[in-house]
């Protein structure tokens, strides 16, 4: 489905209902909005077959985020997290979603972030999922190098400085099978409608740039922070940091060993049962 | 809980099934079917679910509570009229986006699904209607309620008044229960579920809306004539034992829209809902219908 938000259309798409219709008993389920990474080059329907196994505890509502997958293109001055997570929280208030359990994925828990920073009060809940409040081009870089990947350090480097769509084709192709032992299929990846323009847009503009550390304080729902322990470019150590500046009463941070990111590829069983567990809260 | 802004009221609506499904290189768009609750006012979603979500796996399957029925309640009682309810369903498809949806409904909601296809005659894929009337023939109904009553050798003024009064008011307990439990019970095979009201959250029972309908505009509509401006391909299955929707307004029906769009399905013995009597031969025709 289309919806009309914040000036642009976005898509999403629906698992599983709001209510569970019992024999003789109705039960309002929360919602669960799972909001993708990699603007531009990904859209939802990667992130269909983890997410959608909670569609029995969670309504699953997967978007496009402006400019990506099925959702209107639109304009570049328009493609950075201010207006993706005013646009979030535009589509809540339209369909009169309320206190949203949020679960975002690498560039989506940037999204998530500034959404914590504008919107506080009407988060229900938030899966920040191999992701960070900041993210240090060198701490990466050092941790390729850690894993003997000098040259895909170089080339992750020169992307990140000077973003440029030839950078981003050899980035994606000596970079990226780093990011996890079991990556996202080609079939996966190539099913995603692309606009690459976007992503290179984020990365000259915000991706070295944003520092959301000192807004997490600002949280008052239940958090949960999971992320691959191997991954180089989504630290456990940002997940630490994040946690340690959560109200410890709402956080609850999963370090999973020998994974990456996205975590519940290498990891598929523990990562679903940490995010079962958490949902139990709801 | 999701609601879609139509204008001057929030409908709300439930999703079973992704409108994507993805398999390998490619995703597919399964289309988008839209269905509609009877008894206005009385009824909600709720008791379609189980039956009308195993489609699930070949639509996007959307569930509406109607302006003024479950959890769409709406005061307006200007609006509260079939025009407006099959406007609405337009309303809402241009607010989510619904391109070309296959709009279904068991009685009040097919007549809403009919409404719809009459004003957008291009809008819809096809309808998939259940139960449901062209017009209602009151003097029938009550004929046919008055021998069934004789055949079982049942008091017969007391369950004819009542089904006269469901009809013209007022609507009182007695006579509510009287019609559903003494008469409508008399009629057709006796089905494990038949619309299970106990789903239905008495919060959003709104039967000042159900009075209104049940003894106003559901007794003096006529589509009859207006069937034949709809364009789209239509299933009907119905049962021949209704009283209220029974085998001669079927008829009509089915000889009011154009010959060539409508294929219809008549199960023998069944009252509404008539697929509850062989619901697995309903799901083989109306998976077969949507294809």
């Amino acid at each position: 489905m289309f919806i009309e938000v914040n000036g642009t259309k976005l898509f999403f798409d629906v698992y599983g209902s709001a209510l569970k219709v019992e024999k003789s008993n109705v039960i309002e389920k929360p919602t669960l909005i799972v909001l993708h990474g990699g603007h531009g080059f990904i859209d939802h329907t990667l992130y269909v077959e983890f997410w959608s196994q909670f569609s029995d505890q969670a309504q699953v509502v997967f978007l496009d985020q402006r400019g990506c997958g099925r959702s209107s293109p639109d304009k570049e001055e328009h493609w950075n997290l201010k207006t993706w997570a005013e646009d979030l929280y535009q589509f809540c208030q339209k369909l009169d979603i309320k206190n949203p359990i949020i679960a975002g994925v690498s560039m989506g828990g940037h999204v998530m972030c500034e959404l914590v920073d504008k919107h506080p009060a009407f988060i229900g809940g938030l899966i920040f999922c191999n992701t960070e409040a900041q993210f240090i081009l060198d701490d990466a870089c050092n941790a390729l190098k850690a894993n003997g990947a000098d040259e895909a350090a170089k080339i992750t480097r020169e992307f990140y400085i000077k973003p440029s769509l030839e950078g981003f084709i050899a980035y994606a192709k000596k970079c990226v099978p780093y990011y996890a032992k079991k990556a996202y299929s080609v079939e996966e990846l190539s099913r995603c409608k692309k606009q690459p323009e976007l992503f290179i847009h984020y990365c000259k503009n915000e991706m070295l740039q944003f520092d959301y550390s000192n807004k997490l304080g600002g949280i008052t729902c239940p958090t949960l922070l999971l992320v691959g322990e191997a991954s180089p470019f989504h630290l456990p150590i940002r997940a630490k940091e994040m946690a340690a500046q959560i109200k410890p009463e709402y956080v609850t941070l999963a370090l999973i060993s020998d994974a990456g990111a996205a975590v519940y590829k290498d990891k598929p069983q523990e990562s679903y049962e940490i995010v079962n567990a958490f949902l139990e809260k709801f | 809980m999701p609601y879609a802004d139509i204008g001057d009221v929030k409908l709300f609506f439930e999703v079973y099934g992704s409108k994507l499904k993805s398999a390998g290189k490619d995703t597919k768009e399964k289309p988008t079917f839209i269905f509609l609750h009877g008894g206005a006012g009385y009824f909600d979603h709720t008791p379609y679910v189980k039956f009308w979500s195993r489609f699930s796996d070949v639509a996007e399957v959307v569930f509406l509570d109607q302006r003024g029925s479950g959890r769409s309640q709406c005061n307006d009682m200007s609006t509260w009229n079939l025009k407006q309810w099959g406007k609405d369903i337009y309303l809402f498809c241009e607010a989510l986006g619904i391109q070309k949806p296959i709009v279904g409904g068991i009685s009040y909601g097919g007549m809403v699904a009919m409404s719809y296809a009459i004003q957008y005659p291009d809008h819809p894929l096809s309808l998939i209607l259940t139960d449901t009337d062209a017009y209602i023939d009151k003097e029938y109904m009550l004929h046919l309620v008055e021998e069934k009553l004789k055949k079982h050798n049942k008091p017969i003024k007391p369950g004819v008044a009542a089904t006269n009064a469901m009809f013209t008011g007022p609507i009182t307990d007695e006579v509510f229960e009287t019609y559903f439990y003494e008469v409508l019970n008399l009629f057709g095979k006796p089905v494990e579920v038949l619309d299970d009201f106990s789903v239905v959250d008495p919060k959003y029972i709104n039967t000042k809306l159900g009075e209104y309908f049940l003894c106003g505009e559901l007794m003096t509509f006529d589509f009859r004539g207006d069937l034949k401006k709809t364009k789209c391909p239509v299933l009907f299955l119905t049962g021949d034992q209704g009283p209220l929707h029974s085998l001669k307004t079927a008829k009509e029906l089915i000889a009011s829209f154009p010959k060539e769009n409508i294929q219809y399905k008549i199960f023998e013995g069944a009252k509404p809902a008539c697929y509850e009597l062989d619901p697995l031969e309903s799901e083989r025709l109306i998976k077969a219908f949507i294809g």
